[in-house]
């Protein structure tokens, strides 16, 4: 049973980021500015939705990125939100 | 020995009993929270229109004071023959402009996207032209930016099927060419369009092949090539059926459906130089033929004039120079407009770009930049998408300033507030006998959801 969940867990994550190209650019991103530290990406999921909601850096999970990605300030985890939420997906040809 | 095995198994008789109802509950509760992710992944699954839009409102005041040379007052047709064009303006207005995106993942690797825009002065419909005369096609160009009325128009909605393991990439429909650097540098965003601003600030409908030359670049290097055919197409406005009739002449020539359009566009990115985040090297060649433009036929000849053009466009772009928040950029236009009446018409067009993006805790995320434009006697008009009252990235024989300061408000919107100047003298091109100043101070207020 518990194989099924993680099987329609893993699913659901991988559908999910092939559609949503918001979580791949914030995911993206963040991978640049942490280079040195990998950031799983059910934690930046975990990010992505508390700053949706509209949440500061001292939110649960993004306060765990932060922590976890030294050259990544909050500051510049804002910009990167901004970023994608203000560029729209396909603005340029063959960018998805 | 029997009687201690008997003992033991009543001891355990109850501890089975709850193993065994607990063992029911976790099942259930498993079942349940499988039940619930599928949900979620049905949701998803058949959810596949993603909703978002802006919506931006401004303010522009705008002086410009027109000084008529006669230059060109006896000249017919063509634009000529216009001699009083001297009067001053003065106009206060407020603009909106909406656009609200709908974008579908028809599968992984085909996309559509779609935006419908509208833009307009408040309480007030009816304006039919933007720059110099609007034809069909200027019209088409223009879309929802035009700031005619209330009506929404499909300023995006085109398909992109794109793998993302192939180098390649198509795209078909009325695409994002529009918005491209450096305009995207003023609100602090990313690049938001495809042409440099500068090469063609338009909407352009048509078919596309991108090429990625990721694979055979070294690291944190990109070469991209975009390859763009974009028709400007002529049918009777009337009969779907019948060719356009120019009315000009005789008022019996028909006009050619199609005036081709090719272009060609090559990026290189470079992110590996020390003390820059990153280098844009943007080519832009495109050329076009056979364009009919009604307002530029001479009434003197029957036959139809046709007219094309030659572009040639390099942006450079510097951001984040020294590790700051400074960026600089430079576009350098060429145009070589000819014609069956104009014959060949060069033109030589700068925009430089700077500005500074602090990244404090007192201002983080503001911009203060300057833009410097510098536009020929000859220059084409490629500009049909920025909202503004003023035509400062339009400028015929002109030089123009545009200071601007861009604050976000919270993560979804900012405000900007610029002043831009300029001036423009005589064009042989439109036969503008008009030498002019003008200023024009606004601010706007966007907001992204």
């Amino acid at each position: 049973m518990k194989k099924i969940i993680y099987a329609v867990i893993a699913v659901s994550f991988i559908f999910s980021s092939q559609a949503d190209s918001k979580i791949r650019r914030f995911q993206n991103k963040v991978s640049k500015e942490c280079a040195k530290e990998k950031v799983s990406m059910l934690l930046l999921k975990k990010s992505l939705i508390e700053l949706i909601k509209g949440q500061e850096c001292d939110a649960k999970f993004t306060a765990i990125v932060l922590n976890k990605c030294s050259s990544l300030s909050c500051q510049k985890l804002n910009t990167i939100y901004k970023e994608i939420e203000q560029v729209r997906s396909g603005s340029v040809v063959g960018e998805e | 020995m029997k009687q201690l095995f008997l003992l033991t198994l009543l001891a355990l008789v109850p501890t089975l009993g709850f193993s065994q109802e607990s063992d029911t509950t976790v099942e259930s509760r498993l079942e349940a929270i499988e039940g619930k992710l599928d949900d979620i992944e049905l949701t998803q699954a058949l959810n596949k229109l993603r909703f978002s839009g802006s919506f931006m409102n401004q303010y522009e005041s705008f002086y410009e004071t027109n000084r008529d040379t006669g230059a060109f007052d006896t000249i017919q047709g063509a634009g000529g023959g216009n001699p009083d064009q001297g009067q001053d303006s003065t106009i206060s207005a407020y603009i909106m402009r909406v656009a609200l995106n709908f974008d579908v993942a028809v599968s992984k690797k085909l996309h559509f996207y779609s935006t419908l825009g509208m833009s307009k002065f408040w309480n007030m419909s009816g304006r039919t032209t933007r720059t110099g005369g609007d034809n069909d096609n200027f019209q088409s160009l223009g879309g929802g930016y035009a700031m005619e009325d209330s009506k929404a128009h499909f300023d995006v909605a085109y398909l992109l099927y794109q793998d993302l393991d192939n180098p390649w990439a198509f795209a078909l429909g009325r695409m994002t060419t529009n918005n491209g650097p450096p305009l995207n540098q003023l609100d602090g965003i990313e690049r938001s369009g495809t042409y440099p601003a500068m090469s063609y600030n338009v909407i352009l409908d048509g078919a596309a092949i991108i090429y990625d030359f990721k694979k055979y670049m070294p690291k944190k290097n990109n070469l991209k090539t975009r390859l763009f055919y974009t028709p400007f197409l002529n049918v009777n406005r009337s009969s779907r059926f019948k060719n356009k009739v120019d009315p000009s002449g005789n008022g019996t020539e028909a006009v050619k459906t199609h005036a081709s359009m090719v272009t060609l566009l090559t990026e290189y990115t470079n992110k590996n130089i020390s003390g820059l985040k990153s280098l844009d090297l943007y080519h832009s060649y495109y050329t076009f033929d056979g364009f009919y433009d009604e307002v530029r036929q001479s009434p003197l000849t029957a036959d139809v004039d046709y007219e094309g053009a030659v572009a040639n466009t390099v942006y450079l772009g510097l951001k984040g120079i020294g590790n700051s928040g400074l960026n600089i950029s430079y576009t350098y236009s060429h145009f070589l407009v000819h014609g069956d009446s104009v014959g060949e018409l060069p033109s030589f067009n700068h925009l430089y770009s700077l500005n500074y993006k602090f990244d404090n805790k007192l201002n983080a995320g503001h911009i203060i930049g300057a833009e410097y434009i510098q536009n020929d006697d000859r220059k084409v008009p490629t500009d049909a998408t920025t909202i503004h009252v003023n035509e400062f990235y339009n400028l015929t024989n002109g030089i123009g300033t545009h200071l601007f300061y861009t604050a976000p408000l919270g993560r979804t919107s900012i405000v900007r507030a610029g002043v831009m100047s300029y001036e423009q003298g005589e064009s042989d091109l439109f036969y503008r006998d008009v030498e002019s100043k003008a200023t024009a101070t606004y601010v706007r207020w966007k907001v992204f959801f």
